[in-house]
């Protein structure tokens, strides 16, 4: 490793499991909006359907959102996670937790 | 049972018993008129010929109270049957509250540095990618944090129609009391024979504007569900691009 170059692989995991946790929350919150009200839930009667109709597309670009987000909190945990490995890979004696990132990486 | 399916099934029960006299006042009236004439008809000292244009004068006006109570029933059915259900949309905005704004506030005061050990101590990483690294969360907890935002303005707006929903009920079940009211007062009006025109008369024009309270309630309902749509919209239409940092 070059002299001032510092790379603490552990910290980087633990990092990148923090935000593969989080991308998995946001999913969890995605799961949770309720998409199942009904027509008749709402109003059946001529002109209600506009209330129906926004509320089915915000929820559907909150969805959206909440996806975005997941994937940009599990990009970052897979960036953290291969670097974490990368290093451990130039380490020696680090082969168990090469092999544990590895597959952690594989997971994700 | 909740208060909605109480208050829905006192309102079905009551269409019921309306439906009923109208079935029985179509079934029996024409010859209730024509009986309770010709009871009464010693008192006004009438020639059949002058009993037979009151009976025809009753049962006109008899014949245009239930034609107008059909409209009315039709019309206070279609409504009952498709105001909506409040008690599924407060159950909607319940878990709303619970599994998106509570989740989403408690994970945005969670997406901060000090949850990051390799960011928040300089010396676990200061390797190629470390700064990019470092200025990653910079927004992240804002675009967790409007998740929250969103999803209590779809909670308010949830049970401020299920609060307009369940007081059309009410106001519906009172337009259909007023129709039971004004039926029972139909028997009562033809029992005193040629009496009962002036009645009848009043009861016509008393059912014929529960058709304008009716008309009311449903302009009441479009505008005020016209303004919880529009808020949805402005909702949906609110940029939601979530900030890409991990590239």
């Amino acid at each position: 490793m070059d002299k001032g170059l510092r790379v603490d692989a552990g910290a980087l995991g633990r990092d990148g499991r923090v935000f593969a946790d989080w991308s998995g929350e946001l999913d969890a919150i995605r799961a949770a909006l309720p998409g199942d009200l009904t027509v008749a839930d709402f109003s059946d009667l001529p002109g209600a359907g506009g209330i129906r109709a926004s509320y089915h597309e915000l929820l559907s670009n909150l969805e959206a959102y909440l996806s975005e987000g997941s994937r940009e909190f599990g990009s970052v945990a897979r960036n953290l996670l291969e670097t974490a490995r990368d290093y451990l890979a130039t380490e020696e004696g680090a082969e168990a937790e090469f092999e544990r990132l590895a597959r952690e990486v594989n997971d994700l | 049972m909740s208060e909605f399916d109480d208050l829905r099934d006192r309102l079905t029960a009551l269409l019921e018993r309306c439906e009923e006299i109208v079935v029985t006042t179509e079934r029996q009236g024409p010859q209730l008129v024509s009986d309770n004439v010709r009871r009464n008809v010693d008192a006004f000292a009438l020639n059949p010929i002058a009993q037979q244009q009151l009976v025809t004068v009753i049962s006109g006006i008899l014949d245009k109270v239930v034609a107008q109570t059909r409209r009315v029933l039709a019309l206070q059915k279609s409504m009952a049957d498709s105001l909506g259900h409040p008690d599924r949309l407060r159950e909607a905005a319940a878990g709303i509250s619970e599994r998106v704004t509570a989740a989403s506030t408690d994970l945005a005061s969670r997406v901060h540095r000090s949850s990051l050990v390799a960011i928040d101590n300089a010396d676990a990483w200061n390797g190629p990618g470390s700064d990019g690294y470092a200025n990653i969360l910079s927004g992240q907890d804002d675009a967790v944090r409007q998740v929250a935002v969103v999803s209590a303005e779809i909670e308010v707006l949830l049970t401020q129609l299920a609060d307009n929903i369940e007081l059309y009920y009410s106001t519906l079940y009172r337009t259909v009391g007023g129709l039971y009211g004004a039926l029972l007062g139909v028997a009562g009006a033809v029992a005193t024979g040629p009496t009962g025109v002036g009645p009848l008369r009043g009861i016509a024009a008393s059912i014929a504007s529960l058709i304008d309270s009716i008309v009311s309630l449903v302009e009441d309902m479009m505008e005020k569900n016209g303004a919880i749509e529009q808020r949805l919209r402005e909702l949906g239409s609110d940029s939601l691009d979530w900030p890409n940092r991990a590239g």
